[in-house]
């Protein structure tokens, strides 16, 4: 099966990425989505009103990609092994139970934590939005309410970039996942 | 005629997988679909034919053009999803053939399909094994056995315990 295809060869598309300790990442860089994956991914948004749509769907990157190899290729191969590459080599940590979020930081979804298994995503937090605000009783973030963080992250692929609330994702119907916060802050 | 393939057509199967999450994630995805699981137990059964499925392949590539992504993209690689646990000789053949390719067109059902590959060889399966026995095997004189049931473990005497009685009691 797929003789026609595999007479074509390698028709993939990669750069060279590294760690910040040089460490090869394997990437591709995808082609842009088909009607059909724009029009799919506008029903899927239609389901979160509360999305706010950054960019329209578009090609070229992932999430992962997104995140640490900024917009220009995409992570698919070995996503954990690599994703936990790059934390290391990178200088990323894990943030300590009752240490503040801040903007910038990663908010990473995972199947398993203990051990680490199975990333669905990966996501940069965006915003920090207070309850009160997301209420609409006050503009501004007040220093007694919860602050909920906002993440700008890029769904899959194919899709567009979008700012959501940190538990307004889909992967698949009924996707047990747990977020976990990295940071590069020392 | 409509046959279970249908099912993962990529307008029917781009509703339950709107997305595609990384490939280790959406292999399991599509094997939670029921389109999935009712083409796998329709191969096993030999509902869907050989004939059947390299049909389904050859008219989803016809849409196959350099540059472009494959609208079928999802689909080869939820074939791939419900041939992993078939034995069948073809569904190797489609496995293999399709994790080995290395096209922008189609980067998720490769993905896909070397999953599960990896998941299929990882799986303990009972196989049909043939031997081949020599003639001097054949010639061998063979006398018949008798085979007595094993006794069930409420019946069985505790040996065990009966042996320790045996040491008490001789103790004293």
């Amino acid at each position: 099966m797929f003789e026609a295809q595999r007479l074509l060869g390698d028709t993939t598309r990669s750069i060279v990425l590294q760690t910040r300790a040089g460490g090869k990442i394997v990437n591709e860089i995808t082609l842009p989505p088909t009607p059909g994956q724009i029009k799919d991914r506008e029903n899927l948004a239609k389901k979160f009103p509360a999305w706010e749509n950054r960019k329209p769907p578009t090609g070229g990157y992932n999430c992962a990609g997104h995140v640490w190899a900024a917009r220009r290729t995409g992570i698919f191969d070995d996503f954990d092994d690599q994703v936990m590459t790059i934390l290391k080599d990178d200088g990323y940590r894990l943030l300590a139970v009752g240490e503040e979020l801040k903007r910038g930081d990663l908010a990473l979804y995972w199947e398993f934590l203990s051990p680490r298994k199975n990333l669905y995503h990966v996501g940069m937090i965006f915003d920090l939005r207070s309850t009160r605000e997301l209420l609409g009783l006050e503009s501004a973030a007040s220093p007694r309410s919860a602050l909920i963080p906002w993440v700008l992250s890029k769904p899959d692929a194919f899709s567009g970039e979008i700012l959501h609330h940190e538990r307004h994702v889909y992967f698949y119907p009924d996707a047990k996942y747990s977020i976990e916060y990295w940071t590069d802050r020392p | 005629m409509t046959t279970p393939l249908d099912l993962l057509k990529p307008e029917i199967l781009s509703e339950s997988v709107p997305i595609l999450p990384p490939p280790a994630i959406l292999r399991r995805a599509l094997h939670r679909l029921a389109s999935v699981r009712t083409v796998h137990w329709a191969v096993r059964r030999g509902t869907v034919s050989e004939s059947m499925v390299r049909e389904f392949v050859a008219s989803m590539m016809s849409e196959f053009r350099r540059g472009e992504q494959l609208p079928a993209d999802i689909t080869l690689g939820a074939l791939a999803a419900s041939l992993e646990a078939c034995r069948q000789e073809f569904a190797e053949e489609y496995l293999c053939d399709l994790a080995r390719l290395r096209l922008a067109e189609m980067p998720m059902s490769i993905r896909v399909a070397q999953e599960c590959l990896q998941a299929r060889y990882e799986r303990p399966i009972n196989d049909v094994r043939w031997f081949q026995y020599s003639a001097i095997a054949d010639s061998r004189p063979t006398r018949p056995i008798v085979v007595r049931p094993i006794p069930s473990p409420s019946v069985r005497p505790n040996r065990v315990s009966n042996h320790k009685y045996t040491l008490a009691s001789g103790a004293k």
